[in-house]
């Protein structure tokens, strides 16, 4: 069938941007297939089996670990009640706007060698230090940090579930917790398994914490042959692996949906919760106490203690620089990715088939891949670009390599799913006959989009723009890898301070990180509640 | 001729919505379709407005190819009025703004002229800065109504465009909407899954059953004239009876109750009062077979204590099941 003339030029459009967004993914591929060389023999023999098994321990680690905060604080807050009940079950997701890398920081600081935790230990006559910087404590950071994920998937799967079929298995004469175990915890199944899925990237992709703590695993890996060997070939063969490793994830999610894919009709009634008392509400205080406790509550107040005390020294025109370089950069990216996001989400409004599906999946891809990986991919990318420019268009120097437009890209192709997400979903909240309204008044998709969408949608779309701009703004392998040269950002220097053994000085940028993290949190409580 | 669909196929997925569909309308006529939910109705209007392409088939509009294997015109440039269950209208523009809103490119003092034309003709005076959260139903299926008139199509479509008004107002718009195209020479395909609203507002009418155009008839026809038993029960209660060898459809009110001489006695079965009359369950045996009929019986009728009843069909009236889909 013949396309009409605007069809073309929005598929054109969706087409040309979602093969430049996947360009240096495909990128990693081919120079992994390629890769030779005496560096990628010296590493294979030497320490890639290290990375391997020790990325592979750290995702079992986290996995134990976020499991058992995130299902257990979701089930305790879920299906019972206690005091308190409810102050826990919105302070159980603050843990989100810690990153992990800045979270480890802390955790060195106050559990270090030279911390006053230890000195302490010292006074009452424990003299035998435990080496804090180890794997375990890596492990529970990250849980600590990424926990939230399954705690508000598994959360919102138990009360959907729980409040269609609780009360039907409870008249065919099952036990409440019988109930709760044999139809509600299989039942979300997937909800489990889809947040571990994403801790499971996460902790992929972690750089700052697993170099911190001198853990090499294969994020570290990348980082360390590219900046220690400058070799794209070797980093990108181990980015591929880390590729792989993505794929196996999101394989087993899909595998762990199976037929499992039921949507049930929510039941408007509210979930009758058992009160607890006694010996059992002082467990599920302890219980929900840690995440809380050890995943906001402590960082935020030694966040904001330290930001404090180096203020003074450190509000300077290099911190406000810091706050620019990282708004620019942020910014624009946002930008540019709100914008594409649009394109991209509207040609599959206007034109919902199989393709456009499709290749909205596609240009998502980056948000699985690891920071790093993608931009080892950006570097090939705009290397052989730049090389093409010199050998035959007769350049002197390179255009694109080391600016930030090579960390712009970066953070579009690895953010642009969290704003075509958004997007998409402000799209189908307004259905699709507003659309259809004004074509069959005459205008024509552009126009549509123009005078009638963007306007109506104008408030959606900021919340995207800032959703995005946090995502980036806490970014920091691809930014570490990507800036350009001395270009400083707000979790660049946070990293910078701190593996410089000035952790208490670096308080002040993680502190401005929380506080704009906070700000989407702050928006969606009330649709949480 | 205004609208032609000439065999127009639709599946999504592997699901067959349309088959094989055939629709001619011209000048001024008002089709209704009608069918049970996910009969394809609406995607007949959506194939139309441009908004979906069939697989296969023709479509056309105003004497031109809108659709087929190799044309494809966009909905901004068929200039066909659209009518949705739930308005669409623009929330973020004033009554005056969505209606002016497809002659937004013609001169201002032009647009109020015609904005205020069409305020007027829906008898929306007054109302021109309201935002549409502002304004009750009714109201905004007017302004729905003026916004698509506005741009001066020669064909309205509406899905459904009357299910979310109460019943009483209902009835009022619809006749005043039938009055406002007929008198602009508009042609109009209303859908919808309420029969009576059908036969009041038709010039023809379209059963559709599973993608398939089971009849298209006047609206006289096809209450008279059902092809097949479910049409015939889409259109309210009827009675079948063979007669000859031919197969008779007999609405309840073709019966006529005569204690005296009937033609036929009939065991009286379930009796429900509906206020204005009776409803009747009556059992008989017709050339060898057994019926059961429901009729209607004058509220002041004493049923009490009766066994039996006597009753005429009225065979003039009565009509023979035709298996043609087009009467």
């Amino acid at each position: 069938m013949k396309l009409s003339g605007s069809n073309v030029t929005w598929l054109s459009l969706t087409t040309g941007l979602t093969s430049l967004v996947i360009l240096p993914i495909a990128l990693i591929v081919i120079y992994a297939l390629g890769a030779d060389g005496e560096t990628l023999r010296h590493i294979k023999e030497t320490v890639l089996l290290d990375y391997v098994s020790n990325t592979v321990l750290l995702l079992f680690y986290v996995s134990i670990a976020s499991l058992i905060f995130g299902v257990g604080s979701a089930f305790l807050v879920t299906f019972y009640e206690f005091k308190f009940s409810k102050v826990y079950s919105i302070g159980l997701i603050l843990p989100f706007v810690i990153p992990s890398y800045i979270l480890g920081f802390i955790y060195s600081d106050v559990f270090g060698y030279f911390s006053y935790f230890h000195l302490f230990l010292m006074n009452i006559g424990v003299n035998n230090y435990f080496n804090i910087l180890n794997f375990n404590t890596v492990s529970v950071v990250l849980a600590l940090a990424l926990y939230p994920y399954i705690y508000l998937i598994v959360r919102a799967s138990f009360l959907k579930n729980a409040n269609t079929l609780l009360n039907p298995a409870l008249t065919l004469g099952m036990s409440r917790t019988k109930a709760l175990l044999r139809v509600v915890l299989p039942l979300s199944r997937v909800a489990i398994f889809g947040g571990l899925s994403l801790v499971l990237m996460e902790t992929i992709s972690e750089y700052g914490v697993v170099s911190y703590y001198g853990i090499n695993t294969l994020s570290t890996a990348i980082f360390s042959t590219w900046f220690g060997m400058g070799d794209s070939g070797s980093a990108a063969y181990i980015s591929s692996i880390a590729m792989i490793f993505i794929l196996v994830i999101i394989i087993i999610e899909k595998f762990s949906q199976g037929k499992a894919r039921y949507t049930l009709e929510s039941s408007s009634a509210p979930l009758k919760k058992i009160k607890l008392k006694g010996i059992k509400a002082l467990f599920a205080y302890i219980f929900l106490s840690i995440p809380l406790f050890f995943g906001f509550i402590l960082p935020f107040v030694w966040i904001v203690i330290y930001s404090f005390a180096y203020a003074k020294d450190s509000l300077d025109m290099s911190f406000f620089s810091v706050i620019l370089n990282s708004f620019i950069a942020s910014g624009f990216a946002s930008f540019v990715i709100v914008v594409i996001a649009i394109i991209l989400a509207y040609t599959y409004r206007i034109i919902p088939n199989f393709y456009t599906k499709y290749i909205n999946k596609f240009a998502t891809l980056g948000y699985s891949m690891p920071g790093a990986v993608i931009a080892i991919g950006i570097i090939i990318l705009f290397g052989d670009f730049d090389n093409l420019l010199i050998e035959y268009f007769g350049f002197e120097k390179l255009l694109l390599s080391g600016t930030i437009f090579a960390l712009v890209f970066g953070y579009i192709v690895r953010f642009l799913a969290v704003g075509l997400n958004s997007v998409l979903s402000s799209f189908e909240k307004i259905g699709s006959n507003i659309n259809r309204a004004s074509r069959s008044l005459g205008k024509n998709p552009f126009k549509t989009l123009l005078h009638v969408e963007l306007p109506i949608l104008k408030n959606s779309f900021s919340m995207t723009f800032l959703l995005v701009f946090i995502d980036t703004i806490k970014e920091l392998p691809l930014t570490l890898i990507l800036r350009p040269f001395n270009y400083e950002t707000l979790a660049t220097k946070t990293y910078e301070l701190a593996i410089n053994e000035m952790v208490q000085e670096s308080a002040i940028y993680a502190f401005c990180i929380i506080l704009m993290c906070l700000i989407p949190i702050l928006f969606s409580l009330k649709a949480y509640k | 001729m205004i609208l032609s669909l000439k065999n127009i196929s639709k599946s999504f997925e592997k699901t067959e919505v349309l088959k094989n569909i055939n629709i001619d309308l011209k000048e001024g006529e008002i089709l209704t379709i009608l069918g049970s939910s996910g009969s394809g109705k609406s995607t007949i209007l959506n194939l139309i407005a441009g908004f979906e392409k069939p697989d296969f088939g023709e479509i056309s509009i105003y004497d031109k190819v809108a659709s087929s294997k190799d044309v494809f015109m966009e909905p901004h440039k068929r200039n066909v009025g659209f009518v949705f269950q739930n308005y669409a209208l623009f929330p973020h523009l004033n009554v005056f703004k969505n209606i002016s809103f497809g002659i937004s490119n013609q001169d201002v003092n032009r647009q109020k002229l015609i904005v205020n034309k069409m305020m007027k003709l829906t008898g929306l005076d007054g109302l021109e800065k309201r935002y549409p959260h502002e304004l009750s139903g009714g109201q905004q299926q007017r302004v729905a109504l003026a916004r698509t008139l506005a741009t001066d199509p020669k064909l309205i479509l509406f899905d459904e465009a009357f299910s979310n008004v109460d019943s009483v107002l209902k009835s009022k718009i619809e006749k005043e909407l039938v009055e406002i195209i007929k008198d602009n020479g508009i042609s109009a395909i209303f859908v919808t899954h309420d029969s009576k609203e059908a036969l009041s507002i038709s010039d023809k009418i379209a059963y559709l059953e599973n993608g398939d155009i089971k009849q298209l008839s006047s609206a006289n026809g096809i209450y008279n004239c059902p092809c097949s038993k479910s049409v015939g029960e889409f259109f309210g209660k009827a009675n079948f009876i063979e007669k000859s060898g031919e197969t008779y459809c007999i609405r309840p009110e073709e019966c006529k109750i005569n204690e005296e001489l009937g033609e036929i006695k009939a065991n009286i079965g379930r009796v429900s009062y509906l206020g204005e009359r009776y409803e009747v369950e009556l059992f008989f045996d017709y050339e060898n077979k057994n019926y059961m009929f429901i009729v209607y019986v004058n509220k002041h009728y004493d049923l009490a204590n009766k066994e039996y009843i006597n009753f005429d069909i009225d065979w003039e009236q009565a009509n023979i099941m035709k298996q043609e889909r087009q009467i």
